[in-house]
């Protein structure tokens, strides 16, 4: 462990499962996604999707649409943990 | 002592989790690791989805900020404290850093001559970015192979 003004995630005010909870279930949306991209773009071409439980929960044009929409629809949910992307119709290696 | 990296579409993603002190929000961010960038940044989605609204934002006033799309305006997210490795129990813990954010572009109408109106957009699509600056700052050694698939970062 490597600590600087902090030990442990308690003295953050966190709890740990919840903390992993929240981290493995967006690994697990992402990882769905990046697999599933190529489908999507025909389904969602040059929309933002945001997954969740291995399917689209929901996709709008803009992304702060797509917030809305999520706020909305999940108020008690995380969205944190929703993977979100921007499904471009063809793909594009993006540059940073 | 390793934080794990995941190599996606040739990219270095890590976990973290975020905790931006001053708006009191909080969740799971995944940062794409730029030996390029010597900044951090959080992204458009991850600032939208944790619930951070750029009005509070403070404008950065320092030296440019320029990538290959070109220069964007850029706000200051002060703050910031950020937690590595947690999945692997190698916490690494990342006090009251200062994080930028980068607003995408604004959506704009061109108006043609024959008085058809076209949208044009640009597609914005900004990551949240690990910087050097992290990695120098927190002694953090970058080990990857290709060809192993293996990637991490360590310590001295």
């Amino acid at each position: 462990m490597r600590n600087t003004a902090f030990t442990t995630l308690e003295d953050l005010g966190l709890d740990r499962s919840e903390v992993l909870e929240k981290i493995q279930e967006k690994q697990s949306n992402q990882k769905w996604l990046q697999e599933h991209m190529d489908e999507l773009r025909e389904r969602y071409p040059d929309k933002y999707v945001a997954v969740s439980g291995k399917k689209v929960a929901l996709s709008a044009k803009h992304l702060p649409e797509l917030i809305q929409k999520l706020n909305k629809k999940f108020k008690e949910k995380d969205l944190t943990t929703f993977a979100v992307d921007l499904v471009t119709k063809e793909k594009v290696i993006w540059v940073l | 002592m390793k934080i794990p990296i995941r190599i996606v579409s040739d990219m270095l993603e890590v976990d973290a989790y975020a905790i931006c002190n001053k708006y009191n929000k909080r969740g799971p961010v995944t940062f794409i690791i730029d030996t390029g960038s010597p900044i951090s940044s959080l992204g458009e989605k991850d600032v939208m989805a944790l619930g951070l609204d750029v009005k509070d934002f403070p404008h950065y006033t320092g030296t440019p900020i320029g990538g290959i799309g070109g220069k964007a305006v850029t706000y200051v997210i002060e703050e910031v404290t950020l937690v590595l490795g947690i999945a692997t129990g190698s916490e690494t813990f990342c006090p009251n850093e200062t994080l930028y954010y980068h607003k995408g572009r604004e959506y704009r109408k061109t108006v043609r001559k024959e008085g058809k109106v076209y949208e044009r957009e640009s597609l914005f699509r900004t990551p949240s970015i690990l910087g050097t600056n992290m990695m120098k700052k927190y002694g953090m050694v970058l080990h990857l192979d290709f060809k192993a698939k293996e990637c991490y970062l360590g310590y001295d």
